[in-house]
């Protein structure tokens, strides 16, 4: 009973029960270990006690998984194949062309004013109207992309941004450029006009009030 | 549906040729696993919604790395039990109360399938158990944890879990040994 209770000492919290539940024991191992459980009830009684732990564990119910999980995760797999070839989000493309569209959108609206105000009346009527219907198109067009972007953003994970195919990135990309080129121009104009004022003016013999 | 009939390897296959259809097809097949590991592992239905949602969404990014000729269930969980443990560690959240808002304890609670045939006492009783245990495995350090879900719900041997946690065997077998005497100790109350 001595050696027994030796055993107990030295075999509280075995780590070999826990191997042997798991089946983790060679056949030689495992029969020595069989052995030494008979006569170990400090081992017994980790056996035992794990053997509770292992059918709580097993008795943990499942919990039923969010309704539309699946289909939810496969709308959003276009936006993922979108990050994986351009290398960044397209969200974050969307609002970099909302913020453009607004900047090109002020820049025409002054480039426009000045014009009228300053250089309208020297100016070819045909060349100028092309140039500011362009403006205009270009800034409609803008806004209406720009409604669009920020109403995506404000639906989270919504359905439009899944809907924008990969395809459609590099077009937004070259309105982009577009966009960056029709502002370009507006500022080209606008320092025109404060240069060119004066001589304009003396051109077309204008006083100055 | 037929994607239904079709194997794991064909749907894997359909998913990389870009049918979408084939790999919401997969997601049916492991929803189930991978939103209850990240729900055990954090203890919250939200958190794990989520969790299981990136899990796939990063699978379909790296399917294309996937070695096909390999079990793709061990591949999955690696990322979802290193999405849990990356949430954690983010969070900074290792404890949970056992003294948690009712709320919170009642929308566990409500989760849990109701046994009809069971007296009100005895499906109470039950479901104090189950909330009860949930806690406690959401309580333990996440490298516990991850054993413990790792071993006793995915039902990985040392060698898989090894593999999928990228740590030895024997760290495997501590690790195992201690977070169960752990946990023990701290449900011994109610093993009875």
């Amino acid at each position: 009973m001595r050696g027994t209770r030796e055993e107990a000492m030295t075999c509280r919290g075995n780590e070999e029960v826990n191997l042997y539940l798991d089946n983790a024991l060679g056949e030689e191992e495992r029969a020595r270990f069989e052995a030494h459980l008979a006569r170990c009830p400090a081992c017994q009684e980790e056996l035992a006690s794990l053997s509770r732990l292992f059918a709580a564990l097993g008795s943990l119910e499942t919990a039923p998984v969010p309704a539309g999980f699946a289909q939810e995760v496969v709308k959003q797999l276009p936006m993922v194949e979108a990050q994986a070839r351009w290398g960044f989000p397209l969200r974050a493309i969307l609002v970099g062309q909302a913020a453009l569209t607004l900047l090109l959108l002020i820049l025409s609206r002054q480039a426009l004013l000045a014009l009228y105000h300053r250089l309208g009346a020297s100016l070819p009527q045909g060349w100028l109207f092309s140039l500011f219907a362009a403006a205009a198109a270009r800034a409609q067009v803008s806004t209406s992309m720009a409604r669009q972007a920020i109403g995506e953003l404000a639906r989270i994970g919504g359905e439009y941004a899944a809907r924008w195919p990969t395809l459609e990135l590099p077009a937004l990309i070259a309105s982009n450029a577009l966009s960056i080129m029709a502002a370009l121009l507006a500022l080209w104009f606008i320092v025109n006009a404060t240069l060119l004022r004066a001589p304009v003016r003396q051109r077309n013999g204008l006083n100055g009030s | 549906m037929a994607q239904g009939e079709l194997t794991e390897g064909e749907l894997i296959a359909r998913t990389l040729e870009g049918d979408k259809g084939a790999f919401g097809a997969l997601v049916q097949r492991y929803e189930g696993a991978i939103f209850n590991m990240a729900y055990r592992m954090t203890g919250q239905r939200e958190a794990a919604r989520d969790l299981a949602q990136e899990t796939f969404l990063r699978a379909y990014r790296a399917l294309g790395s996937f070695q096909q000729d390999k079990p793709f269930a061990p591949w999955l969980y690696r990322i979802a039990i290193n999405l849990c443990l990356n949430w954690q560690k983010k969070r900074r959240l290792p404890q949970v109360s056992l003294d948690l808002p009712l709320a919170t304890a009642e929308g566990e609670v409500a989760l849990e399938l109701p046994d009809e045939t069971a007296a009100p006492e005895v499906v109470f009783a039950r479901r104090e158990f189950q909330a009860r245990l949930r806690q406690e495995i959401a309580a333990l350090p996440p490298d516990f944890r991850a054993v413990i879900e790792l071993r006793h719900f995915e039902e990985l041997s040392y060698q898989e879990m090894a593999q999928v946690l990228d740590v030895p065997l024997s760290t495997v077998k501590t690790r195992l040994f201690r977070a169960r005497r752990m946990l023990r100790d701290r449900v011994e109350d109610m093993l009875g």
